[in-house]
């Protein structure tokens, strides 16, 4: 058997309030996997990456990290173990420079290390390079997706969460994204995105792709391709 | 208010008022001054209560504005320097002047962010003290002119004893008041603009409206309890209860006893009044109090202590299992031909015709709502453009396309919420363009949102019935004096609240707090608000989010049949592609701001573009008949 | 009773007091908009640390000890002017600290804002309950840890305090400015600013940003408090009217603009000056405070007309 799952859920529940959102949710994710987890609205998508970044709160369950368990750990400090998120609608800073949102996602690392994970960022989006003292939030949809990316893999992330990323863009702007992705996983990184149902441009790309619907994994992935379209 | 919880209030004050008759006649003199200015203190509080527990506002001017009162009525009453008027007169003007102020606030911030009115408040408390505090011939008199007793309806209130119970009957008016403005329609309205200013405006409420009333009654309930302490006291008393300070002390009472007691806000001040003069040995300084009280406020949330003890008796009433219950209902809501249960059906038929009947008959216009070229930009983004849309009557219609394509913009469009850049609505032929929430909703517009804003901390009827505000007649007169024809709208709109529940399967949990239920029966329960809002053209927002497909598929079943048996037109936006298909008669896809297709649901199903951007280009849609109820 | 004089030849004196007065309002309006930025709450606590502030700061360089004296000379006290300033301000940031981390934490960081405005107002009693029953309030004032020295100019006399304060102020302003553009830190907190949950989402340390913006904040608060016992006193009915006004001009920018704040301090102090010096003819402080107050908030409701809603708010505080 090769090496450990980078990420595993074990029998989550979690939720806000009284009523749990998730229920005995087990997942496993390894490097340079792509997974892509689809539902309708309300059915759990968010809080599944939010668990796994320790916003929200767990009320049984385990989520282990890199073989150890991180349940209870903070956000800050699984971030700062490589787990980065891209939210669900960008949620770029619109009134800091493309340079400044960028910094923000470097609190977990060395100051010194900065310079080079900025570099690194441009590289793969040049667009940010060339904007990087343009406030944030004069920037096109697709430059801002380009911007919450970036400012995500600014920790130096193995696990990527990305929430809806193809959100109000464009086709083109979307395989952009998606071609930037693909070569960070060739490179090692684990990528989650979840999203709507019916948007195909990203589930294309995945390797594995899952359901969630109400709250749990329905049981046959590969049936459910078919399924899916179906029912919904 | 149900019959339970009107009977707590009235055992309490029953024990209460024996207590206080038998004291009444054993207590010394300065306990007597203490217990009344506790009462003063309780009657300026509710008007607060009213103001931060219901309409979830904060003043700081109250003690002042009580202040201004006192001094007011004082100065007018004096003969010397005074006017030498009678009480009532002097009364009147010390709560004419203090509700202006309120009003002269609240008029100019209505709409502007709550900072500003905080602000605004403390401002008009501090210039009250530079003002009316620092004016001798107000604050002062010589012993030549003092304030005598008044003489009301020919009781001489002379006596400690007398006057104490007179401000013993005035704060049980005042509460006998409130209760009958809580259980009407304008204490709801008041209460649902407070939790949620959007949803209040879908419903035919006006927050602004709200929040001055909010106001002007917080300005009556303190200029009440400034008059009625005004000839209390021989010579005007000090000013130094009632500074700036003091009024953060007169906030904490009802922050500390919750907005759902009348009683507890009267016990609580009542408490602040008599526990640093009981404890005088301990310093207690009434600040402390208030300290300790807004920080268990905050900590307890808006229901207080008084919902703390009111949810640990809830919790010890005997109660059916909660689980098996739920997934019975869930179970009749999936099967909607109602299996061995006919009676079930039954139920359901009564509870239409109910319904029926309460709806009003609205013009029948061909086309109910005409959006047309509706354009919008903000944060950089032209969120929509040129969009226009046309839902025919009675028709089923929806509105599908990705997420981030403007779809709840659009709604909030079309509701009044937000006004566009360019384009007009026209409603039932009507050009409401310019036209607030609230007026959309008198010509039938009703609308719910994508998240659930029904307020947690009420049970499931007094959800609904706040949805009731359009459809009972009668003034604030009216209403609180329970004349017939508020009273017979109060118990029309009860009958179709219940209707509306038993359709929407919440009967069993009428009495039920909302934030116990689980997240699709607190949907249900904003769509059945909005339908007690009598409308006729219904704009849902995602109502079946949350739900998983079988129970999705019942709930449109159910749409289908409000619209079909009530002649709803009904215009919803859903992700469950299928059931849209299935369902309804008109579909419009809408993506990055812009329809790309409309049509029937054949049409959009081969749709290239729809099929490109949204569905999917091995998208097959399963040839089944429509699933009607 | 009307009608206003104008009389021009006391505008020019009015005008340099005014300025020279802003220095105090600005110290604690950089606090407010400072706190209100990361919180969208108003920050009364301040209010509080201020009053807190000027008692600790009497009863540290002034109270010899002995009921119902003091001593007018400096050095009589418990300890030193400048030794007890320190005290204060350091005192100050931890009451600010302590109230940071409560309202930062994961628990605290979800209540709606009617709560946290309320939060705010319960600090803000609790402290003057507690200043109060432990330190008794004297009716006089302080003299100044800055000397007596005055100055003319333009034919206004202004006292070295205010001088000092102004100074005081811009060079805080020097540092609060490079360390919002220049530094890691600053970035942060403008990052929270502007949307707090991305903020945690992506890794800012947001309990360490809230607190120690906080405890800056108080820390500023505190030093208003202290400083302002040489001119207004440390009668709590004298300090929150300073209190509100501070909180009046930070309103011109909606409380999220400094520069805007600051520039209703200037037009405050001035205000406030000429109103005092007669510039409008004599008149009672009664009707010096309305007429302050209805042209303050006269601004400010008139740049919000200029500002139209264009969507029902949901949330309101």
């Amino acid at each position: 058997m090769p090496e450990p799952p980078m990420l595993e859920l074990r029998g989550i529940r979690a939720g806000y309030g009284r009523l749990p959102v998730l229920f005995d949710v087990d997942l496993t994710v390894g490097a340079g996997e792509w997974l892509t987890v689809v539902g309708a609205n309300g059915a759990g998508r968010s809080t599944l990456l939010k668990t796994i970044l320790g916003v929200t709160n767990v009320s049984a369950g385990e989520v282990v990290f890199g073989g150890q368990r991180i349940t209870h750990l903070a956000t800050y400090d699984r971030i700062a173990r490589g787990i980065a998120m891209v939210p669900e609608g960008r949620r770029i800073f619109p009134n800091l420079s493309v340079k400044e949102n960028l910094r923000t996602g470097a609190n977990t690392i060395a100051k010194r290390e900065v310079a080079g994970q900025l570099e690194r960022v441009h590289e793969v989006f040049p667009i940010l390079g060339s904007r990087s003292g343009q406030r944030a939030g004069s920037l096109s949809g697709g430059e801002q997706q380009m911007l919450a990316v970036g400012r995500a893999l600014m920790s130096r992330p193995q696990l990527l969460l990305v929430d809806e990323l193809s959100l109000g863009l464009a086709p083109l702007v979307v395989a952009t994204l998606t071609a930037a992705l693909q070569t960070l996983c060739a490179e090692g990184l684990a990528v989650i995105v979840v999203d709507e149902v019916h948007v195909h441009s990203t589930t294309a790309s995945a390797s594995r792709r899952l359901v969630l619907e109400k709250g749990r994994f329905v049981s046959n992935p590969a049936a459910e391709a078919q399924r899916l379209t179906a029912v919904l | 208010m149900t019959a339970a919880t009107m009977k707590r209030p009235a055992v309490i004050g029953a024990v209460l008022a024996a207590v206080t008759a038998v004291w009444l006649f054993t207590a010394p003199q300065y306990w007597l001054f203490t217990a009344t200015t506790g009462l003063t203190l309780g009657i300026s509080t509710l008007g607060l209560l009213v103001l931060v527990g219901w309409a979830r506002e904060v003043s700081l001017a109250q003690a002042g504005l009580t202040a201004t009162a006192i001094y007011l009525c004082g100065f007018a009453m004096r003969s010397g320097a005074g006017w030498h008027w009678p009480y009532l007169a002097s009364a009147a003007f010390g709560v004419g002047v203090v509700v202006a102020l309120s009003l002269l606030v609240s008029l100019s911030t209505a709409k502007l962010s709550g900072i500003y009115i905080i602000i605004l408040t403390l401002a008009l408390q501090i210039t009250i003290e530079k003002t009316f505090f620092s004016d001798i011939t107000l604050v002062q008199t010589d012993p030549d002119h003092t304030i005598h007793r008044p003489a009301l309806f020919g009781v001489h209130l002379t006596s400690d004893r007398a006057y104490f119970l007179f401000a013993l009957a005035v704060l049980v008016l005042g509460m006998v008041f409130l209760a009958r403005l809580r259980a009407s329609r304008f204490g709801r309205g008041l209460i649902l603009a407070g939790t949620d200013r959007q949803a209040a405006a879908a419903v035919g409420v006006s927050p602004w409206r709200a929040k001055i009333s909010a106001f002007a009654l917080a300005g009556v309930f303190a200029g009440l309890a400034g008059v009625v302490t005004a000839p209390l006291y021989p010579t005007p008393p000090s000013y130094i209860s009632y500074l700036s300070i003091n009024s953060l002390v007169y906030l904490a009472i009802p922050v500390l006893a919750g907005f759902r007691s009348l009683v507890a806000v009267a016990v609580v001040a009542m408490v602040f009044s008599v526990a640093p003069q009981a404890f005088e040995h301990l310093h207690i300084s009434p600040l402390l109090l208030g300290a300790i009280g807004l920080l268990s406020g905050t900590l307890t949330g808006p229901t207080g202590v008084s919902g703390l003890v009111l949810a640990w008796l809830h919790s010890r009433r005997a109660r059916r299992p909660a689980d098996e219950d739920r997934d019975a209902a869930a179970v009749d809501l999936r099967d909607p031909s109602g299996g061995d249960d006919a009676s079930r059906r039954e139920r359901h038929a009564r509870a239409l015709a109910v319904l029926e009947a309460y709806l009003p008959e609205r013009s029948d216009a061909r086309e109910v709502l005409v959006a047309s070229d509706v354009s919008i930009a903000f944060g950089g983004l032209q969120a929509l453009a040129d969009v226009s849309l046309t839902v025919p009557t009675r028709k089923l219609v929806g509105l599908i396309g990705p997420n981030g394509a403007g779809k709840s913009t659009l709604f909030d469009i079309l509701n009044g919420l937000r006004q566009p850049d360019s384009g007009s609505v026209l409603l039932f032929g009507q050009d409401v363009s310019q036209a607030p929430p609230w007026n959309r909703a008198a010509l039938g517009l009703s609308r719910t949102f994508q998240s659930s804003r029904v307020n947690l901390d009420l049970t499931v009827g007094e959800n609904l019935m706040a949805g009731a505000y359009l459809m009972i007649p009668g003034s604030v007169a009216e209403a609180v004096a329970g004349l017939p024809r508020a009273k017979a709208g109060e118990r029309r709109a009860g009958e179709a609240a219940r209707a509306v529940a038993e359709l929407l399967d919440v009967a069993g949990d009428w009495d039920e707090f909302v934030r116990n239920l689980d997240f699709g029966a607190q949907r249900r329960v904003e769509i059945g608000r909005s339908l007690l809002s009598g409308p006729r053209l219904l704009l849902l927002d995602e109502p079946a989010a949350g739900l998983d497909a079988a129970e999705a598929a019942a709930l449109f079943a159910l749409v289908r049949r409000l619209e079909q048996d009530l002649g709803l037109t009904v215009l919803l936006v859903e992700h469950y592609v299928k059931a849209v298909l299935e369902n309804c008669d008109l579909i419009y896809v809408l993506a990055r701001g812009r329809i790309i297709a409309a049509g029937s649901a054949a049409e959009i199903a081969a749709d290239p573009e729809v099929r490109a951007v949204y569905l999917g280009e091995d998208y097959q849609p399963r040839t089944e008949e429509r699933v009607d109820a | 009773m009307l009608a206003l004089q104008f009389h021009t030849q006391l505008v020019g004196p009015a005008l340099v007091l005014g300025v020279a007065a802003a220095g105090l309002y600005g110290l604690l309006a950089v606090s407010l908009v400072l706190t209100y930025r990361v919180s969208r709450t108003i920050g009364f606590v301040h209010g509080g640390i201020a009053i807190f502030a000027a008692h600790f700061y009497w009863w540290l360089t002034y109270d010899s000890g002995v009921r119902g004296r003091w001593n007018p000379s400096a050095g009589q006290g418990r300890v030193g002017q400048w030794p007890g300033l320190l005290v204060v301000v350091a005192a100050g940031a931890v009451i600010g600290l302590l109230y940071g981390l409560t309202v930062t934490g994961k628990r605290m960081g979800n209540w709606p804002r009617l709560n946290l405005t309320v939060y705010s107002l319960a600090w803000l009693l609790g402290m003057v309950a507690v200043t109060q029953t432990v330190i008794e309030p004297q009716s006089t004032r302080i003299p100044s840890i800055f000397g007596k020295r005055v100055y003319r100019i333009f034919g206004g006399v202004i006292t070295i305090h205010q001088v000092a304060t102004l100074l005081i102020l811009l060079g805080v302003i020097a540092v609060l400015a490079f360390v919002l553009l220049r530094t890691q830190t600053g970035v942060n907190i403008r990052a929270v600013a502007d949307d707090v949950e991305a903020s945690r989402f992506v890794g800012v340390p947001l309990t360490r940003v809230g607190a120690g913006v906080y405890a800056f904040s108080a820390g500023l608060s505190a030093f208003a408090g202290a400083l302002v016992t040489a001119t207004v006193g440390m009668l709590v009915p004298e300090l929150l009217t300073v209190f509100l006004r501070a909180l009046t001009v930070c309103v011109l920018g909606g409380l999220a603009s400094f520069s805007l704040a600051l520039l209703g301090c200037v037009l405050l102090g001035v205000g406030e000056a000429c109103l005092t010096a007669g510039v409008f003819g004599p008149m009672s402080i009664g009707r010096q405070e309305v007429v302050l107050m209805t042209a303050l908030f006269g601004l400010v409701l008139l740049i919000n007309r200029l500002r139209p809603i264009k969507v029902l708010e949901v949330e309101t505080l």
